[in-house]
């Protein structure tokens, strides 16, 4: 659980209407403040949320950071069967799951 | 001795709301018929108070300070967060604190072993605001909010969730003689969020845990969820916990009153309800 500054980003972004907003219409600039290292900024840019999820991400605001950005159903149709075997050491606290590689 | 006028455990699934396009029109009638039976029952009871035990779901807190159990201080309960309100419909919600109650819990708490953090600076959000919405949808009588953490690792174990509510209950019971306060927890059954399984539970283990709830098993359930068996059937499992505390203010006495069918379309919207506990 090493990106704390990952999960802050995300967590900054979507509990806050304006800076939801400004993200949404592509103003990244809310990133700065964050010690963000280049991938983990270029995932958040690209909204690659299963990219996200294999940066420990915790799920759970990950799913809030698709609910201030996407449809509804978005997640759980374009997200859910890409991580299926990513580990995330949040998700996998109590059993860790295998590395899929 | 103050009296537990009335005790409520109380889905907060925010697809009540966010998804009612797809609801079930049958069964969403049933579910409004039940928290009518929850508005009633808590009415007629005519609390002065009601302390709310309820999990943050990362608005509050984060990771930098993330308390296992906190009690809201503040003047006023106001909610929910704005994404909540405005992406998932769900409903708003602003009462006042009952401030000297809610430091008689923290006291109590950091006395005999529940280190609650205080925040005087809260919001409350829609796992306050949706059963509150229901049940006293008059935002009249003022509450405790007692904000607590299910989601960021690591989580009190099972039996900690019980001591609260049974300190919850000593607090009661040490207040004024002529006092009337009720109860809720906000909880959910099974619940993925944002993780590989979401959207697919296991119904069997559902209609297990609604056998014990209905049954008062308080010790086959502290026996039986642990905080790793629940995270095993969801990732946001620990949301029961909540449930858990309810059962330390009501031990294992049954539910004067349960619903616990599914809303297709929605999910599952579990209710319960105790009349004047002690």
């Amino acid at each position: 659980m090493s990106s704390y500054e990952l999960n802050k980003a995300i967590h900054h972004i979507y509990i806050d209407r304006d800076r939801t907003m400004a993200f949404r219409d592509g103003d990244h600039a809310v990133l700065d403040r964050f010690g963000l290292d280049e991938s983990e900024r270029a995932a958040l840019v690209a909204r690659d949320f299963p990219r996200l999820w294999a940066m420990d991400v915790h799920p759970v605001l990950l799913f809030h950071l698709s609910a201030v950005l996407n449809p509804r159903e978005w997640y759980v149709k374009e997200v859910v069967p890409k991580i299926r075997d990513i580990p995330n050491s949040w998700y996998d606290y109590y059993a860790p799951r295998g590395d899929a590689g | 001795m103050a009296k537990t006028v009335c005790v409520i455990a109380s889905t907060h699934n925010p697809r009540i709301f966010w998804n009612r396009d797809n609801a079930d029109e049958q069964d969403l009638a049933e579910l409004e018929e039940a928290f009518g039976v929850l508005r009633a029952g808590l009415a007629e009871a005519a609390p002065d108070a009601i302390v709310v035990v309820a999990n943050d779901h990362l608005d509050n807190f984060f990771f930098d300070n993330l308390p296992s159990f906190a009690v809201g201080t503040g003047p006023v309960a106001e909610g929910p967060f704005w994404y909540e309100s405005e992406i998932m419909h769900l409903p708003s919600y602003r009462c006042a604190v009952h401030q000297d109650l809610a430091q008689d819990v923290l006291r109590r708490g950091a006395e005999n072993g529940i280190p609650f953090s205080q925040v005087h600076e809260f919001k409350i959000d829609h796992a306050f605001t949706l059963p509150l919405s229901y049940v006293r949808p008059e935002q009249d009588i003022p509450i405790v909010p007692i904000i607590s953490n299910a989601f960021g690792y690591p989580i009190p174990n099972t039996r900690r969730w019980y001591a609260l509510g049974e300190l919850i209950g000593e607090v009661i019971h040490a207040r004024p003689a002529d006092e009337r306060i009720a109860v809720i927890g906000s909880f959910n059954l099974t619940v993925e969020v944002g993780g590989p399984k979401m959207g697919n539970y296991n119904q069997d283990f559902n209609r297990w845990v609604i056998r014990q709830m209905s049954d008062g098993a308080k010790d086959t359930i502290l026996d039986s969820l642990s905080v790793p068996r629940l995270i095993r059937e969801g990732n946001s499992t620990a949301e029961f916990l909540n449930y858990v505390t309810v059962l330390g203010v009501v031990a294992d006495r049954k539910p004067d009153f349960i619903r616990h069918k599914p809303v297709r379309g929605v999910g599952t919207c579990p209710v319960a309800l105790w009349k004047g506990v002690a």
